[in-house]
């Protein structure tokens, strides 16, 4: 285990000032630290997951009993669409994000990510999307159509308010945060990778984020632009949805789920990297399979795109069609099987140690499997059109995506909360809350499989009592609450840890990557040298150790120049071999400008307001103009000596 | 060696601009998704179209060919100075940069001239059909980008007035050139689809 | 786990009186086959799963388990990962192939079904049949549904017959259902289609053919004349009020297309898609205010003097 010294006092107070944020308000408008970004990502994204739980709840006590009127149905609409928005737009995509954000830079040892104002503004897009979104509230016009809004209900025809408008506008919008998000992430392991962080030698996290990335770069435009399409349709009166004007509603239902389903991956593929770092840790010992699991990482992303008509069984496409497309749906479990066996074996050959992070991931594990399973089910089609749009399938998303994200985003909390706070949380306490959380989640979701098979349809407001679903309702409303109990003492604990937990050390699990090299939480500058990667689990290979110590005169780049620039290393090539120092941009107000400036067009849609459409784009104009403008030019280096470059090439 | 000293050596040793930078990948992985964008946005396009018997739908004719292919050729030829004016600043010619930079602009420009007049002729619009709504959307995208691409070129020939870029450092030229040829290389696509498809249709749909 | 699970589902399985377990014709015998083929392999490898992670957490590892695959290693994620799922995937896909190509193309009797916000109309135009909510079909006869909607995309789904087949605006799907033996069978729209989505229920009776045949003849005759005076005063009532601009009463002159059909409105059990019994005191009480018994549904309140009420509710209970 790594001891910490204290780094002499010239190099570490040099990058100090150098890579500080202002103080205060201006500090953190300012800010591109991924490390602040990231934990913003996650606040965030747990904010909206509260609210989303709330009207998961209101949900559930309506439809605890038959026949209630707790809600009317308006509103019952209004919650299960925002709920579902919420939770795949506000909630998964970005706490991933977050993860991402603060981790990855750390595990390839590096300082930044590598647009680090590009990060600030999709943090800002996010949240602005988020809010624009809940501000239908202001005005009480909401969607109501579900997650997935097909039209022509969501047409202007048969949603006139204002409703679907927040709804499209918002997730377009959201879309840019999303994509930038991606882009940063595959430009940074590319190029910021520490010297001899060979692909060979990547964790598996920063695998799955690439994996994701290349998913969110081809997938996303499908439902940028099945949104856009939507709001031209309402705004202006095209007419791509409308079969009174020759366009097909099925057409959204392609672009929509060209999208969703790599976006399940994209949700559910980061949630394995974490995964296979945390069990790992606590089984003592690499994991077995490294290179078998990041094939699969890859393969399944590549799958992901030949599944989507998988949504689309009922709607009369041609057997054949359907055939080839249950095919790719099937065969996307393959490398996920491989994964789960990957980890069992991990378990099977290591010493496990029972920490809260620990339980978390088994809980997902079995959880995932059961949510697998049902996915392979409704592939199969004749089954899919007894079982899609009942709670069956309300049963099967919630164990892939509240099992499979939710319960590893938990895991991930505890895992790395040590090394956000610099603070232990009580263990047994989380413990407590984890088999509150696994408890309520089975007892609320496995009864709505029985439900949906029992013809129980989804996105009911109510039912009535000679159908016999009110006792496993009831069951599952109980779950859901002792669900909602379990994330309350997760939050309890985390806030009491916060403030007064025991300090946690650098690498309080004894974890071999690289994000536990460094101080918890880490420095400004997250290393004080930029280590040297010369094996895949660097901090248990004692031989391998070289890069990874705090002090500074190890072989690898310190990087903290006289003139006080921020500075990074950018290397190349599949062994990452040390290429160029990257100079790294200044705090700057420029993404939260630019953010801005695109809410304000945004704004403009929703209202159809041309002035103000003018007005944000002219804003966005200046802001980009400001954000690539060389905001200082030191004179023109030397010309560079062409014999170097030469043998650098040979 | 101390450590002042380690450090001067290491920055003389990676200051060396070798292979892409940052922001050549972030402009190609830009571009990926906007084509991606791009591709869905044409088979929509061909989607609905070979859902009808007539296309474009009745009493529409397909879109009149020679004024926009003249436009296409002026377009195309828009990346040729661009291309001078990134290896020119690549070699540390300054004038081929501003010539360059300045000739796409008015070529791009001359484009979009043409284009704007060319919604101002149409005989429908947006509202008036799907086809209308196709045509009008597919084109106006590619318009937008054309227009975020003409503000990049203002930029990098002001930034070039200014003498930000040189041999050494010139990403900015080079996400302009390459968005540049990204926004060529689509209205390639665009115009395959959207003026010829319409005159292709009854072959493939008979 | 697992096993508990599968225990309680096959309990539940037993208590269900309804739904895709329960199936009554070919459709939804194919679909509950598949399910319970899955669902036992399924059960297996769980547990299989199940085992290896509880005994692999208890046992302790031999020495020089720490690198590399191991002999376990490679067994479970080349045996489990890779050739367990592609044994069980090869046979799926054949069950699947093969229920598909089991899946008739076409019917016998050919019924046309369209879905509005929030009813179902149906109309058998061999038979001159127009009936909205409940239909009647002939057991052991293939019926040829084709099914179009007049505003937003609805889904016909009967889970003891079949499965479910999507209502598109602008577009007929076809899709073949066929019972097994006679009896009453709910459905419901299975696709988000409004505020009233939950009310959008329909029924299909399956009867032996002679009985189909005596429905279908009596739901082809126009509406009986009415035979009372209060009855008559109600007709007169239905096609002076605004009932008449939605509703078609075939041989008056309500004719209507906006809303269902009432020629042989009495014979129907249900008022509102299923929402409430059809008897005097629910239809007066739909008459006058829909709105509070089905907020959200196209029918809106009819305001009428109490002895015009009496009568129309009198006149739609005649109309057998």
């Amino acid at each position: 285990m790594t001891t910490l010294r204290e780094p002499a006092p010239t190099v570490h107070e040099r990058l100090e000032h150098t890579w500080r944020d202002a103080p205060g308000l201006v500090g953190w408008l300012t800010t591109v630290d991924h490390k602040r970004i990231g934990n913003r990502y996650i606040v965030t994204a747990m904010i909206f997951f509260l609210l989303s739980g709330v009207q998961a709840l209101i949900m559930r006590l309506q439809l605890a009993v038959p026949d209630n009127t707790l809600v009317d149905p308006q509103t019952f609409n209004e919650l299960y669409t925002m709920h579902g928005t919420t939770m795949i737009f506000l909630f998964n995509t970005p706490i991933v994000a977050g993860f991402g954000n603060y981790i990855l830079p750390l595990q390839i040892g590096t300082r930044d990510m590598a647009f680090p104002r590009l990060n600030a503004f999709s943090y800002w897009v996010y949240l602005f999307a988020g809010i624009f979104i809940y501000s239908g509230y202001l005005v009480d016009q909401l969607p109501t159509a579900g997650w997935f809004a097909y039209p022509p209900f969501t047409g202007s025809q048969f949603s006139p308010d204002m409703g679907m408008d927040f709804w499209a506008i918002g997730v377009a919008f959201l879309g840019v945060s999303t994509t930038v998000g991606g882009i940063n992430f595959i430009v940074t392991t590319f190029k910021l990778r520490a010297p001899g962080m060979s692909v060979s030698r990547l964790p598996l996290f920063v695998w799955a984020f690439l994996a994701t990335s290349f998913m969110i770069v081809f997938a996303l435009p499908g439902v940028t632009l099945a949104a856009v399409l939507l709001e031209f349709d309402r705004a202006f009166g095209t007419h791509f949805y409308n079969p009174g004007g020759g366009g097909l509603p099925v057409l959204y239902q392609h672009l929509f789920w060209f999208w969703g389903h790599p976006e399940v991956y994209i949700l559910f593929v980061p949630a394995t990297g974490v995964i296979s770092m945390i069990i790992p840790v606590f089984a003592r010992r690499p994991i077995v399979g490294y290179l078998a699991v990041a094939a699969s990482l890859v393969a399944i992303a590549f799958i992901s795109f030949g599944v989507w008509v998988h949504h689309m069984f009922a709607t009369g496409v041609p057997v054949l069609v359907g055939s080839f497309f249950s095919a790719a749906g099937l065969l996307i479990t393959i490398p996920s099987g491989v994964q789960i066996f990957a980890w069992l074996a991990t378990l099977w050959q290591g010493r496990v140690r029972w920490k809260s992070p620990m339980l978390f991931s088994v809980g997902f594990l079995t959880v995932f499997v059961l949510g697998g399973i049902t996915g392979v089910m409704v592939s199969v089609i004749a089954f899919d059109w007894q079982a899609t749009d009942t709670y069956f399938i309300v049963a099967h998303f919630h164990y892939v995506l509240n099992g499979g994200v939710v319960f590893p985003m938990f895991a991930a909390l505890h895992y790395w909360f040590p090394k956000f706070t610099g603070r232990m949380f009580n263990e047994p306490l989380a413990q407590a809350s984890f088999w509150l959380m696994f408890i309520g989640f089975n007892v609320a979701f496995f009864p709505q499989h029985i439900l949906g098979l029992w013809g129980m349809p989804r996105r009911v407001y109510t039912y009535q009592s000679e159908l016999g679903w009110d006792g496993m309702n009831m069951l599952s409303t109980i779950g859901g609450f002792v669900f909602a109990l379990g994330v309350l003492v997760v939050i309890a604990n985390f806030a009491w840890a916060w403030k007064r937990g025991a300090a946690a050390g650098p690498n309080p699990w004894e974890a071999d990557s690289l994000e536990w090299a460094t101080t918890s939480p880490p420095r400004d500058y997250n290393f004080l040298e930029i280590p040297v990667v010369g094996s895949r689990n660097p901090l248990w290979n004692e031989d391998h150790r070289e890069g990874i110590v705090t002090e500074p005169e190890h072989g690898g780049e310190v990087l903290a120049p006289a003139e006080m620039e921020e500075e990074t290393l950018g290397t190349a090539g599949l062994d990452a071999r040390r290429e160029a120092v990257l100079p790294m941009p200044e705090p700057t107000y420029w993404p939260i400008v630019l953010a801005f400036a695109l809410t304000v067009i945004c704004v403009g849609v929703l209202l159809t307001n041309v002035q103000l459409i003018a007005l944000g784009f002219l804003g966005a104009v200046g802001a980009a103009i400001g954000w690539f403008q060389p905001h200082e030019h030191g004179p023109e280096p030397e010309p560079e000596p062409e014999q170097e470059r030469e043998q650098e090439m040979a | 060696m101390s450590v002042g000293e380690a450090v001067a050596v290491e920055r003389v040793q990676a200051a060396l601009p070798e292979g892409r930078s940052l922001g050549w990948w972030g402009v190609v992985w830009t571009i990926t998704t906007e084509s991606v964008l791009f591709a869905l946005l044409i088979m929509s396009y061909l989607f609905i179209a070979m859902n009808h018997d007539h296309w474009p739908t009745e009493g529409t004719h397909p879109p009149e060919l020679m004024k926009v292919g003249a436009r296409s050729v002026i377009l195309l030829a828009s990346s040729i100075p661009m291309e001078i004016a990134d290896k020119g600043i690549q070699k540390g010619s300054q004038a081929r940069l501003r010539w360059g930079v300045a000739g796409a602009f008015l070529l791009g420009l001359a484009f979009i001239i043409g284009h704007f007049i060319e919604y101002y002729e149409l005989p429908f619009h947006w509202d008036t059909h799907v086809y209308g709504s196709l045509f009008w959307t597919i084109t106006s995208f590619h318009a937008a980008h054309l227009i975020v691409g003409l503000l990049m070129l203002a930029f990098v020939f002001y930034g070039a007035q200014r003498g930000w870029y040189s041999r050494r450092r010139h990403t900015g030229v080079k996400v302009a050139t390459l968005y540049w040829h990204f926004v060529d290389g689509i209205w390639v696509v665009v115009f395959s689809t959207v003026y010829l498809f319409p005159h292709l249709h009854p072959l493939l749909k008979h | 786990m697992a096993a508990a699970a599968v225990a309680g589902l096959s309990l539940s399985g037993c208590a269900v009186r309804a739904g895709a377990l329960a199936p009554k014709g070919p459709g939804a015998r194919r679909a509950e086959f598949e399910f319970w083929l899955m669902t036992t392999v399924s059960a297996a490898i769980f547990v299989l799963v199940c085992v290896v992670l509880v005994w692999g957490m208890i046992r302790r590892p031999k020495s020089g388990e720490q690198e590399g695959y191991g002999r376990s290693g490679r067994l479970m994620i080349f045996g489990g990962g890779i050739a367990m799922p592609v044994v069980v995937l090869l046979g799926l896909m054949g069950v699947n192939v093969y229920m598909l190509a089991a899946e008739p193309e076409q019917g016998d009797l050919v019924l046309e079904v369209t879905g509005y916000q929030f009813w179902w109309e149906f109309h058998y135009p061999e038979l001159g049949v127009v009936t909205a909510n409940e239909v009647h079909i002939p057991v052991g006869r293939r019926v040829e549904l084709r099914v179009t909607s007049v505003d937003v995309i609805h889904s016909f789904w009967v889970p003891e017959l079949h499965g479910k087949i999507d209502v598109f605006p602008g577009r007929t799907n076809t899709w073949v259902i066929e019972a097994e033996e006679p009896g009453v069978y709910r459905g419901q729209c299975a696709e988000f289609c409004g505020l009233q989505h939950a009310n959008m229920a329909l029924y299909v009776i399956a009867d032996e053919p002679a009985v189909f045949d005596a429905w279908a003849e009596h739901e082809a005759a126009p509406a009986s004349p009415p035979t009372t005076a209060l009855a008559r005063l109600g007709l007169r009532v239905m096609q002076s009020s605004s009932c008449a601009g939605c509703h078609a009463v075939r041989g008056t002159t309500a004719d209507g297309q906006l809303g269902p059909d009432l020629t042989h409105f009495a014979s129907r059990e249900t008022i509102g898609a299923g929402t409430v019994p059809n008897d005097r005191g629910h239809l007066a009480g739909w008459l006058l205010d829909a709105q509070a018994i089905k907020p959200g549904s196209l029918m809106p309140p009819v305001p009428l003097a109490p002895d015009d009420l009496h009568a129309l509710v009198e006149y739609i209970e005649t109309l057998e």
